[in-house]
């Protein structure tokens, strides 16, 4: 089974997404929790199944970088878990204090610096990775604009306050390396978007296309690949991605063995969300499926992730109680991660490696 | 545009205009007789050029609810007659009446006749001999032909992951169906209705196009930034070409000798002119050109490459002598893809 094809030979110079996935992972993992702060001071108490939809999101996020800051700062980890846990909670409630909302936002800060330096967070590839995640992944501008169009009221407001992130991003990293005509090409399509997103709330469901902030989004991803020479869709050569995978996952499979779970599991995480978000799931979908029914499978269990892949119809509709289930790891997570690896590498055959 | 006849009326006036072929053939001799076709995405019509003067001669409405219904692929009956659009809602989710390919008659602008297609219908093929239509059904993943003449789905298939481009090989054995989250290929035989292979090409496939002989196939990339070369005898892809990693490519024009292709770079505002005899990249026109150009197509003398510019609701007008621009035209809001075909003879 080879679906060999041949491959682009032009490359940027840096590949943040292979050689730098894990802290990537995390980082986006530290963005989206404060994200998710903000969206709560955007909103305060006003929040209905929308925006709690949005507060149930920190259980991932906490889960792409804990284990490293519980490994750093133990003492911090469980300060920050029971300023989340509280917020969450008060969330819930409808009673968020901006008392608790800063405190939380305090100790995450704290956290990202220890687990992600600033001088790490300054280099413009890293940043340029960060501004694809929140702009095409999950929580990010694309699928806020997206499922605001499908009604979703709190994505809208994640997605606004996504936005504000990444055009802070490029304002302090990205557009100092950017000459005169990828400075104005770029904030020309933050300006398109800031019409997107006139104001952080909406009261009703945006009419229109779903698709109107994503392709400005790609239009300037493809320029910051030009600023700050790095390949920037993981995806662009399947087969690339297909080597790189397991090679990392080996790894974190071998930190399994050596029963250290909390560095295992981010990077599970971090391959396994590059695996669904970089189309290599939705090809093997296609092409591969038992490969990729076992890959994902693993996926789930040792993580709890589970993206939908778009425009693959659900068999059977989702029982709605499914998704407020707290994740719980699978009891031999070694074994799950050999597993998973035995697919990945199967994965990587399959495109001719 | 009149409200739309029921199916059995609009499919006999189809199937006569089907035996009218020969007819469309001697009208397609003429020098600068064709109509350029530019689909509208957000102002939900078609702009209609007359390439011997570049002049809008006509817009042809498809909805009266701009920004929520769009047009996007389109194709041309083999006697100019005919131009079939692909329709659809904004919301891929759901299928919706609006998910559907229409057949409209230029001469009179009326739509005589619909097919149903569920799932965002992207782009459209007519084959050959302007009996079948197919398309691909981007929400859906599948590629589904029909019947012209009696509007009846002949067979749908499963494709790779939303569904983008479609063509048929000038001998009419082959359909192509490209996938953009999948990066595929899906070859159907079509006499045999049959998915006989699906294969790999650059990252988010946009547009599949034949060689005029039909012995190559070329896949535009966007992300990729490539051009996939596919052997049509075995469906492999036999070479790729670098266009830039910023190049954005989507549609592509092949030249009536086959000798070149044009490629609209919607990332980069330039057209990419490539010679098929080495595959290498002979020019890039940037100057004046509109600004994200998507859809591209050369008039069939080989004289006039348009192309619709959806960010600058333009057609720009390029010489193939020189190789550069020598025109805009104002297109609607959203220009997406560019067909042309003959002049059409009298009902």
């Amino acid at each position: 089974m080879l679906f060999f094809a041949g491959t682009a030979t032009a490359q940027y110079a840096q590949r943040p997404f292979f050689d730098d996935t894990l802290r990537i992972s995390q980082a986006y993992g530290f963005e989206l929790a404060l994200l998710r702060l903000e969206v709560l001071d955007l909103v305060g108490d006003d929040l209905d199944d929308d925006y709690l939809e949005v507060i149930e999101g920190f259980d991932a996020d906490l889960r792409r970088f804990m284990g490293s800051v519980a490994r750093a700062d133990a003492d911090l980890a469980e300060e920050l878990e029971e300023a989340v846990e509280e917020v969450e909670e008060a969330a819930e409630d409808g009673e968020v204090s901006g008392e608790a909302v800063a405190e939380a936002r305090e100790l995450l800060q704290q956290a990202y610096d220890l687990v992600v330096p600033a001088d790490v967070r300054s280099d413009p590839a890293f940043a340029a990775a960060l501004i694809v995640e929140l702009s095409l992944g999950e929580g990010g501008v694309g699928e806020g604009y997206e499922e605001a169009t499908e009604g979703e009221l709190g994505a809208y407001t994640m997605g606004y306050v996504s936005l504000a992130r990444v055009v802070d991003l490029w304002d302090a990293v990205v557009a100092p390396a950017a000459d005169e005509q990828h400075r104005a090409d770029v904030e020309e399509m933050w300006e398109f978007l800031d019409t997107l997103y006139p104001e952080a709330t909406i009261e009703d469901a945006i009419v229109g296309n779903p698709e109107e902030a994503e392709a400005p989004v790609q239009r300037v991803i493809g320029l910051l690949e030009a600023i700050v020479d790095a390949e920037l869709f993981p995806g662009r050569d399947l087969f690339a991605l297909s080597a790189q995978l397991p090679e990392q996952l080996a790894g974190y499979c071998e930190a399994y063995d050596a029963g250290d779970d909390d560095l295992a599991v981010e990077g599970v995480i971090a391959v396994g969300y590059l695996y669904f978000s970089a189309d290599l799931a939705s090809f093997l979908s296609f092409m591969a499926p038992e490969v990729h029914e076992e890959a994902s499978e693993q996926i789930v269990a040792l993580t709890g992730l589970e993206p939908e892949l778009e425009g693959v119809e659900e068999e059977e509709e989702e029982d709605e109680d499914e998704d407020e289930e707290e994740f719980v790891p699978v009891e031999d997570p070694a074994a799950a991660c050999r597993e998973l690896l035995e697919a990945l590498q199967e994965a990587h055959e399959a495109l001719g490696g | 545009m009149r409200a739309q006849p029921v199916k059995q009326r609009a499919f006999g006036v189809l199937a006569t205009l089907t035996l009218a072929l020969t007819f469309g053939t001697a009208v397609a001799q003429e020098a600068d007789a064709y109509r350029l076709y530019v689909a509208n995405e957000y102002s939900a019509d078609i702009t209609v050029v007359d390439t011997a003067t570049n002049e809008v001669i006509d817009t042809i409405t498809i909805s009266g609810r701009p920004g929520e219904v769009r047009p996007r692929g389109m194709a041309v009956s083999p006697d100019g007659a005919i131009i079939y659009v692909s329709i659809s809602d904004f919301n891929p989710q759901i299928e919706t009446p609006e998910d559907k390919i229409v057949a409209i008659d230029v001469r009179t602008n009326e739509v005589v006749g619909e097919f149903r297609a569920g799932g965002n219908p992207e782009r459209v093929a007519v084959s050959p001999d302007g009996t079948q239509v197919w398309a691909a059904l981007e929400a859906i993943a599948q590629g589904a032909g029909y019947d012209v003449a009696t509007g009846e789905q002949l067979a749908n298939f499963r494709v790779g992951v939303e569904a983008e481009g479609v063509a048929i090989s000038p001998d009419g054995k082959w359909v192509y169906i490209t996938a953009e989250a999948t990066h595929t290929v899906t070859v159907v035989d079509r006499e045999n209705l049959e998915v006989v292979k699906h294969f790999l090409v650059g990252n988010r496939p946009r547009v599949v196009e034949f060689s005029n002989d039909g012995t190559r196939a070329y896949v535009s990339a966007e992300i990729g930034g490539t051009i996939s070369v596919v052997d049509t005898s075995t469906h492999s892809v036999i070479e790729t070409i670098n266009l830039g990693l910023d190049s954005r490519p989507v549609e592509i024009a092949v030249d009536p000798t086959s000798s070149r292709l044009y490629v609209a770079g919607g990332g980069t505002s330039a057209v990419y002119v490539i010679d098929t005899t080495n595959n290498e990249i002979v020019a890039t026109i940037r100057e004046q050109m509109g600004r994200r150009p998507w859809g591209i197509a050369i008039t069939p003398d080989g004289t006039t490459v348009y192309t619709a510019n959806g960010l600058s609701d333009s057609i720009s007008v390029i010489d193939t002598e020189c190789l550069c621009v020598v025109g805009s035209i104002q297109a609607g809001r959203g220009a997406h893809s560019a067909e042309i075909g003959v002049i059409p003879g009298d009902d």
